[in-house]
């Protein structure tokens, strides 16, 4: 029935014979993973039984560095034989066409714009011009949607976008982009965005501050929809990394007007909840006392018109801390508080997330999340959320885990759920021969981990800086590289005066350190 | 005791227990600590990668001998040749700064050579740089939508994806089981959030059919 599940599979094997035939090496990368729970259905009280096969599968070092990528999920209900969630993403990439072309064909995350982003089917084309900043993209395509809407779908998926981007300056660690981005829906132009992204790390100023911010403008309405700014630095003493930021954000200006057809709505769920702008604002702390042991703290504040005249504040805040028992990384205990406060209530909850990776095999972990809410519609209560799995690591990179879910919300007081997944991840490469080249989940086999666990999660180093990584301060080799850059500096400066090229007149294997000296000489 | 506080109590005993193996319960065969884990923090998976043959023309190019990055005038006296075997090793490993001098993310790395962290590594957790260690969940889009070529750079698109739209599995992967019920809290002290993800669909689909 669903022979095209196959197509992921095809591609990919037929790969495999094409890599005797060239000279450089294909990399292969399969990490499929197959997934199931037994639960009883929210809305009815008949047993679900969903199972989720996931693949991603990748080759990559093919002809002009090409990398084509294919990920599906294919879901059945065998209880209820629902199929709702299935899709299939195939996307090729040439990142060295020819002509200096970066290509990328399929369906794709296009248009980090600042109003959000897109899975779209889509062409992207980028040109970098050689020794400047300069990069141009252009892309266009359809957004796809595909999170399963338990009913019917509202919004029009008749959408395009198109758009563009020129990288106006590159720093160290950092870049400037100015780009343009159009959607239309139904036909019609939903927005045209003039934006201005950037961010730039200053590492000569203390703690290293790193700048980012971006800046939308509807060109069509003209109306600034979004701004933000923010900035992230660090403090040796005590070990405190700090970030702080601000934004505004105005999807759209009708004026007075309340736009009321949802498909004309830039961003219908922020118009379900206000009828202008939100200013938001929003700090966070990490706070390192030791190898093995952070604490974190984060807080935001928005301020947004509900209706006219009748503005609300929201706060969200979390705190806790990360424990890295032996500093490995491989046992971990996170604790933390959080709240949120706003016009709609009041919650105070506390998760917890333990998970040991410590035994050869054995994989173990367990999460609980408590959280009191009061909300303003005097409904209150306690909802939780836990899970207990145990995976055990059949082969290098095989891992199985079966699990235990044990919920509670306002609607379903009792939620219990048996799952289990099995996930192979691994890569082969064909130099000199088909063989298994590294094992993608062995230094961690959660593949959901850093989303899940929380932005301060994981990264068991001290929080440090290297200006530049690329040159020895010291020891025995910094010396000929010291000479090797001076020379490659020197050069440069040499062609920027329109000089002739100094290697030029180098004899064959001479020093590096000779060369410095005879450019240093020339200046 | 309710049953509820039994099957509390009884994870935390399995988290005790787990969490207690790693010093005091004897080792066999299923609770032998991992060999591999100070690996996890081991950036040497990328020195296999290196390829003589593939550099011979460019280090003739820039000058740069065998000498210039082994060392091979070390003295190494340990009366054990097992371990003078390896000390050689360690000895004519050049370290990654050699590789980073031409390749990324170092100033003097030179154009024709790939600057992109999986060229080599293909263990990323000890190059996570340090603007990721905070909040990065809710920076990275500020970042990637200034350069995304900078994210190609570690991350292969199937980093993206599985967050991006890989959305409701049968795992959770933003929002807690409980989310449910502090949900509407959530979505009025920042409205802004949402919108990142759902569709107005995924809102009124379950409103609606709630109300039936």
């Amino acid at each position: 029935m669903r022979r095209w599940f196959l197509l992921p599979f095809i591609t990919w094997i037929a790969t495999v014979p094409v890599t005797g035939r060239v000279a450089r090496a294909i990399d292969l990368r399969l990490e499929p993973s197959v997934l199931g729970q037994v639960r009883e259905g929210y809305w009815s009280d008949e047993t679900e039984a969903p199972i989720e096969l996931y693949g991603d599968l990748g080759v990559s070092g093919l002809p002009h560095g090409t990398t084509l990528d294919a990920y599906f999920r294919l879901e059945e209900d065998f209880a209820r034989w629902d199929d709702e969630t299935d899709f299939f993403i195939g996307a090729m990439r040439v990142p060295n066409a020819p002509g200096g072309l970066d290509v990328q064909l399929g369906r794709q995350i296009v248009a980090e714009s600042p109003v959000g982003l897109w899975d779209a089917d889509s062409g992207q084309i980028r040109l970098g011009v050689a020794d400047t900043p300069l990069s141009f993209t252009v892309f266009g395509g359809q957004p796809q949607y595909w999170e399963p809407t338990f009913g019917p779908v509202l919004l029009s998926q008749d959408e395009q976008i198109f758009g563009g981007s020129v990288r106006l300056m590159r720093f160290r660690g950092g870049a400037l982009a100015l780009g343009y981005l159009q959607q239309n829906r139904e036909g019609r132009e939903l927005m045209q965005q003039v934006t201005l992204s950037g961010t730039r790390t200053f590492a000569s100023l203390p703690g290293w501050p790193s700048l980012y911010g971006n800046f939308a403008f509807d060109s069509d309405r003209a109306n600034i929809d979004r701004v933000r700014v923010g900035v992230q630095s660090f403090v040796w003493r005590p070990n405190l990394l700090l970030n702080f930021e601000s934004g505004y954000y105005k999807p759209q200006d009708g004026g007075d007007v309340v736009v009321r057809d949802f498909e004309r709505r830039e961003d219908p769920i922020f118009q379900l909840f206000s009828v202008s702008e939100l200013l938001q604002f929003r700090g966070g702390l990490r706070y390192q006392m030791s190898r093995t042991l952070s604490a974190f703290t984060d807080l935001s504040y928005q301020r947004y018109e509900r209706t006219q005249d009748s503005f609300v504040d929201g706060y969200v805040w979390s705190t806790g801390a990360l424990y890295l028992p032996g500093g490995d990384g491989l046992e971990m205990v996170r604790v933390e508080y959080y709240g949120i406060d706003g016009v709609g209530g009041s919650v105070n909850g506390g998760r917890v997330y333990y998970e040991n990776r410590v035994y050869e095999q054995i994989l173990f972990r367990a999460k609980c999340d408590v959280a009191y809410y009061d909300k303003a519609t005097n409904q209150d209560g306690t909802a939780i959320g836990s899970l207990v799995g145990v995976g055990y690591e059949l082969a290098q990179g095989l891992v199985a885990e079966v699990n235990f879910e044990a919920n509670r919300n306002q609607l379903f007081p009792e939620d219990y759920r048996f799952g289990f997944f099995i996930t192979y991840s691994a890569g082969y490469t064909t130099q000199p021969e088909l063989r298994r080249d590294y094992v993608g989940n062995e230094w961690r086999p959660w593949p959901w981990a850093p989303a899940q666990t929380g932005p301060a999660s994981w990264g068991p180093r001290p929080a440090r800086w290297t200006r530049d990584p690329g040159l020895p301060s010291s020891g025995w080799a910094a010396p000929t590289f010291a000479a090797v850059a001076a020379a490659r500096e020197a050069e440069k400066e040499r062609q920027a005066a329109g000089e002739p090229d100094a290697a030029d007149g180098d004899a064959p294997g001479q020093a590096p350190a000779t060369r410095a000296a005879s450019a240093t000489e020339a200046e | 005791m309710t049953q509820r506080a039994r099957l509390l109590a009884g994870v935390c005993l399995t988290i005790a227990a787990f969490s207690a193996c790693r010093d005091i319960l004897p080792q066999n065969r299923f609770l032998r600590p991992r060999t591999t884990a100070q690996r996890s923090l081991s950036t040497a998976d990328a020195r296999h990668k290196f390829s003589h043959a593939g550099h011979d023309k460019i280090l003739a190019q820039e000058g740069v001998t065998c000498a210039d990055c082994h060392r091979f005038d070390a003295l190494i006296d340990t009366g054990s040749q097992p371990l003078a075997s390896v000390l050689s090793g360690t000895a004519q490993y050049p370290g990654g700064a050699a590789c980073h001098f031409c390749h990324g993310p170092s100033e003097t790395r030179l154009a024709s050579a790939p600057s992109a962290c999986l060229t080599c590594h293909a263990n990323l957790v000890p190059l996570l740089p340090a603007n990721h260690e905070i909040a990065w969940l809710r920076v990275h889009a500020s970042v990637a939508s200034a350069d995304p070529a900078e994210c190609q750079n570690c991350h292969r698109d199937s980093f993206c994806v599985n967050c991006h739209q890989n959305r409701d599995s049968i795992l959770t992967f933003m929002h807690e089981r409980n989310y449910l019920s502090i949900h509407s809290v959530d979505a009025r002290a920042n409205p802004i959030q949402c919108g990142s993800c759902h569709r107005e669909d995924f809102c009124i689909g379950c409103h609606a059919q709630a109300t039936r």
